[in-house]
C-alpha cells in the first residue's frame, strides 16, 4: 500500500519504499566511487595525491586493526564526550537559571553570538600554551567551541515557553525548584537537543582539528602520522573512518532529537 | 472563445481506496457568457476548475478550448486562486507580479506598461505599482490578482471561490468589480463559490453540482436584467425565486446518484 | 515569547543593555590578566596597546591602517572569500538540482551525509598532499568544508517551496529560467539564507585553520609564527584581529539577510 502526497503539479506521487531508498543511496555512492576510479585510472591526478578506489579499502582493515590507530580513536572519543558532557552541563544549567531573566538573558546573547563569531581553533594555540599538548588541551577548547551553541539553544527554548503553562504553574503554587524542572527544561527539551546534537558535530570538529594542529595523541594525530609517513591509501582510510565516526554519531543524535520532539510536543 | 467540457472526471486512488471526486460531466460555456459552479463542500467544483484550468489532468475525458483538446495550462486561460495570501509572490512589487503574468507572451516594455496600467485602473489599484503585497489590504490583494489575471488579456477568467476569503463588504465590491470586467475585457467567465446569493448574482447561468459522490445537478439560465445591482436586482422576485431554486438543489441531503 | 519589558529606545541606552555583559567579560580579561604573572595571557590594555602598534597607524591614505595588516589580512580575506564564493554558487547550484528531483536526492543523501559528517580539519593533510602548499589547499579546505551545508540547506528549502506558489507559476506559464530565478529560488531563500548564515562561521574557522597548519601568508599563519617564536602579545593581537574580523563579518551577513528576507517577515511567513 502507498501513501499519496499531492503535489501542485500534477497527479499525486506515490512515497518511496525504504528498501527503493536503500537501493537508491547504494546507487548514488556507487557512482561516485566509480567515478573516483574513474579519475584516477584516466590519470587526471596523481596516484600520490588520489590513490584508486581498492587501495583505499584495502587500507580500511589494515588501519582498523591498528592498535595505535584504535587508541587514538579512543582518545579522540573520550575527549570529545568529555568537552560535549561539560560544555552541556554547565551551559544546560546556567542558561536555564539566567533564561528566564530577560534583564540577563538577552544582554547575554549578544555576548555569546560576538564570541561565536571568533572562531574556536583561533584559539588553539593559546589552549597550547595553558594546557599543553595533552587531552585536556583538546578538551578545553572542546568545551569553550560547544558552549555557546547549547547555551544559546538553552536559552532560545527556555524563553519560548508557553506563559500560559508558566500562570498555571504559578496558580498551583509551585516551588522555584519545581517550575525549572518539571516546567523550564522540559519545554525548552527539544531546543537543548537539537543544540547538543550541533555541539556533537562541532565538538568532534573541533577535537580532531587541536589533533592535527599539534596534539600529541588521537586519531587526528595518527593521520598526520601517516601521510608524514607517505602512506596516503591508509591516510584517505583514516579520514574515511573518522567520518564514519561521524556519521554514526549524527545518526544517533539525530534519532534521539526525534524522540525528544515527539515526546515533548505530545504532552 | 469557447469551452467545451466532455465527460470530465476525477477519480483518486485506485480500487478499493478509490474515491470519485467528480463523475462523469459535461457542459459547455459560450464566448462572453458568466457561468457560475455552485455546490455543497465535498462537491468537485474546485476541481472541475482546476481540471478545465490545465492544472489537474482529468481521469477520463478532456476539456475543449474552441474544439481543441487541452494538455496543461492552455494560453488564453487566466486563473484567480482563492488564497491571494499565496497565490502572489510576496518578494515581488505588485508591477513584477503583474508582469509575471505575460512573461510567455514577449511582449515589449511599452506593451507591458500599457496592459499593467489598463488592468490597475480596471480594478481600481492605480498608483499601487511599486507596493508590496504585504502592504495592502486582503481585498486589494484579491484586486491584484484579478489584475494579473487581466494583464494577460484572457479570453477566459476561471476563478476559484474568489472572494471567500475577504469580508463580505469588501465582497460586494469585488462582485461588481467582476461583472465590469466581464464587460470591459469581454471575457468568458467561470466562477466557482459557495455562496448561493453570489452564483445567481453574477451568473448568466448556474451550474449546480452535487456531493456524494460529485455530478453536475443541473443547469439553470439567470435571465435577470442587466446590469446588476446590489439593491435593486436582489430585490426582484425572480432573483428571489431562483436563489430558492438553487438554494433547495444545494441544500438536498445526499442522495443515491441519479 | 519573552516577558514583555519596556526597552529603552535611545540608541545609546540599548547598546549599553545589550554590551554590559562583553563589557563585564573584558573587564574580567584585564584583572585575570593583571593578577597572573604568566606571559601566555596578558592583560587586555596590553593586547590593546599592541594591537594598535601592529594594525593602526595615523596615515589616512592607508585608511589608517599599517602595511603590516595590509601585507596580512587582504591575503586571508581574499582566500575565505573565494572559498566560500565557489561553495555558495557550487552549493545552490547542487542544492537546486536535489531539490527539484526527489530521486536524485535520495541516492546521493548517504555521500553527502557522510561529506557533511567528516570532520574539516581530518582534510588538511590530504589536501596538503593534493594542492601542496599555498592557496589552493585553503581554498579547497572552506570550498569542500562548506558547499554540503549550503546544498543540503537549498535542498530543503527548494523542495519545500509553497504549493500554491508553484501551481500559480504553472497557471502563469512561466518558462523554466523565469521560474527557477524569479519563484523557486526567492522562495528557498529563508532556507538558503539559513545555510549560508552557518556556512559562513564555519568558512571562518576553516580560513584560520588552514592557514595555521600550512601556508606561507596571512593570519593564520601570523599566529602560527608568533606562537612558535614566542610573541604572545602579539598572537593576542592577531586574535583580536581575527575576532573582529568575525564579528565584521556577520553583523554584515545579517544586514545583508535581514534585506533580502524582509518579504519573509512583513508577510507574516516567518516560521520563528
Amino acid at each position: 500500500m502507498t501513501t499519496t502526497t499531492t503535489r501542485a503539479d500534477g497527479p499525486p506521487r506515490a512515497a518511496l519504499a525504504p528498501i527503493t531508498a536503500v537501493a537508491l543511496g547504494v546507487a548514488g555512492t556507487a557512482s561516485v566511487i566509480a567515478a573516483w576510479a574513474l579519475v584516477v585510472a584516466a590519470g587526471w591526478v596523481s596516484e600520490a595525491s588520489l590513490p584508486a578506489p581498492w587501495s583505499v579499502a584495502s587500507g580500511l582493515p589494515r588501519v582498523l586493526s591498528d592498535g595505535v590507530f584504535l587508541d587514538g580513536l579512543a582518545d579522540t572519543l573520550a575527549s570529545w564526550l568529555a568537552a560535549l558532557s561539560i560544555a552541556s552541563g554547565s551551559a544546560i544549567a546556567l542558561g536555564v537559571l539566567l533564561g528566564t531573566v530577560p534583564v540577563v538573558s538577552r544582554p547575554l546573547m549578544v555576548a555569546i553570538n560576538a564570541l561565536r563569531s571568533i572562531p574556536s581553533t583561533t584559539l588553539i594555540p593559546v589552549a597550547i600554551l595553558l594546557f599543553g599538548l595533552g587531552q585536556s588541551m583538546k578538551i578545553a577548547i572542546s568545551t569553550y567551541a560547544v558552549f555557546p551553541i547549547v547555551l544559546i539553544n538553552t536559552l532560545y527554548g527556555v524563553a519560548n515557553r508557553e506563559p500560559m503553562r508558566v500562570d498555571a504553574a504559578r496558580m498551583m503554587h509551585w516551588s522555584r525548584l519545581r517550575v525549572y524542572t518539571h516546567l523550564v527544561l522540559p519545554s525548552a527539551a527539544p531546543a537543548i537537543v537539537t543544540g547538543i546534537r550541533v555541539a556533537s558535530g562541532i565538538s568532534l570538529v573541533v577535537v580532531v582539528s587541536a589533533e592535527l594542529l599539534g596534539a600529541k595523541s588521537g586519531a587526528g594525530h595518527v593521520l598526520i602520522r601517516f601521510q608524514q609517513a607517505l602512506r596516503i591509501d591508509l591516510a584517505y582510510a583514516c579520514v574515511i573512518l573518522i567520518g564514519l565516526v561521524g556519521a554514526l554519531i549524527y545518526a544517533l543524535l539525530s534519532a534521539l532529537e526525534r524522540l525528544t520532539i515527539r515526546r515533548v510536543h505530545l504532552v | 472563445m469557447e469551452i467545451a467540457v466532455d465527460g470530465v472526471s476525477k477519480t483518486y486512488g485506485r480500487g478499493s481506496a478509490a474515491n470519485p471526486a467528480l463523475t462523469p460531466t459535461s457542459f459547455t460555456i459560450a464566448q462572453n457568457e458568466f457561468v457560475t459552479i455552485v455546490g455543497p463542500s465535498g462537491c468537485g467544483k474546485s476541481t472541475l476548475l482546476m481540471m478545465m484550468a490545465g492544472l489537474l489532468g482529468p481521469t477520463s475525458g478532456r476539456v475543449l478550448l474552441d474544439n481543441v483538446a487541452i494538455d496543461g495550462p492552455p494560453r488564453g486561460v487566466s486563473v484567480v486562486f482563492q488564497d491571494y495570501g499565496r497565490s502572489l509572490f510576496p518578494w515581488m512589487t505588485v508591477e513584477r507580479n503583474l508582469a509575471m503574468a505575460t512573461v510567455s507572451q514577449r511582449l515589449s516594455r511599452r506593451e507591458l506598461a500599457g496592459r499593467i496600467e489598463r488592468a490597475l485602473r480596471n480594478v481600481e489599484l492605480v498608483g499601487q505599482e511599486k507596493r508590496y503585497p504585504w502592504q495592502l489590504s486582503g481585498g486589494m490583494q484579491q484586486r491584484v490578482a484579478i489584475a494579473r489575471a487581466l494583464v494577460a488579456e484572457p479570453r477566459i477568467m476561471l476563478m476559484d471561490e474568489p472572494f471567500a476569503a475577504v469580508d463580505a463588504q469588501t465582497r460586494a465590491g469585488l462582485e461588481d468589480l467582476v461583472l465590469r470586467i466581464r464587460d470591459a475585457y469581454g471575457v468568458t467567465v467561470a466562477l466557482v463559490t459557495h455562496d448561493i446569493d453570489e452564483s445567481v448574482y453574477l451568473a448568466d447561468r448556474v451550474l449546480v453540482l452535487g456531493a456524494g459522490p460529485g455530478r453536475l445537478l443541473c443547469e439553470i439560465a439567470v435571465p435577470l436584467p442587466t446590469p446588476r445591482s446590489q439593491i435593486e436586482t436582489k430585490r426582484l422576485p425572480l432573483f428571489a425565486d431562483l436563489r430558492a431554486e438553487v438554494f433547495q438543489l444545494v441544500m438536498r441531503p445526499r442522495e443515491s446518484p441519479l | 515569547m519573552s516577558d514583555i519589558i519596556r526597552r529603552p529606545t535611545h540608541l545609546a541606552a540599548r547598546a549599553v543593555e545589550a554590551l554590559w555583559v562583553v563589557a563585564l567579560l573584558l573587564g574580567l580579561w584585564e584583572l585575570v590578566g593583571r593578577r597572573s604573572h604568566t606571559v601566555f595571557f596578558p592583560p587586555f590594555s596590553k593586547v590593546c596597546s599592541q594591537f594598535a602598534d601592529d594594525w593602526l597607524t595615523n596615515r589616512p591614505s592607508t585608511l589608517f591602517l599599517t602595511d603590516n595588516f595590509w601585507d596580512t589580512v587582504p591575503i586571508t580575506l581574499s582566500r575565505f572569500a573565494r572559498g566560500w564564493a565557489i561553495a555558495v554558487v557550487a552549493g545552490i547550484g547542487i542544492g537546486v538540482v536535489l531539490g527539484r528531483s526527489p530521486i536524485v536526492r535520495v541516492m546521493y543523501s548517504p555521500i553527502i551525509r557522510f561529506f557533511m559528517s567528516l570532520p574539516n580539519a581530518a582534510l588538511l593533510p590530504i589536501a596538503l598532499q593534493f594542492f601542496g602548499l599555498g592557496g589552493g589547499m585553503n581554498l579547497f579546505l572552506i570550498a569542500f568544508g562548506t558547499v554540503w551545508l549550503i546544498a543540503t540547506n537549498t535542498a530543503d528549502g527548494v523542495g519545500d517551496v509553497n504549493d500554491e506558489w508553484m501551481r500559480t507559476a504553472r497557471s502563469l506559464r512561466l518558462p523554466h529560467r523565469t521560474l527557477y530565478a524569479r519563484v523557486i529560488l526567492p522562495a528557498a531563500s529563508p532556507h538558503i539564507f539559513a545555510g549560508l548564515r552557518v556556512s559562513v562561521g564555519f568558512a571562518l574557522i576553516l580560513m584560520v585553520v588552514g592557514e595555521y597548519y600550512a601556508t606561507t601568508a596571512g593570519l593564520g599563519h601570523a599566529v602560527s609564527r608568533f606562537q612558535q617564536t614566542f610573541r604572545y602579545t602579539e598572537m593576542w593581537s592577531a586574535f583580536l584581529l581575527i575576532a573582529l574580523i568575525g564579528i565584521v563579518v556577520n553583523m554584515a551577513f545579517d544586514a545583508i539577510e535581514r534585506r533580502a528576507l524582509r518579504w519573509q517577515r512583513r508577510a507574516g511567513l516567518a516560521e520563528l
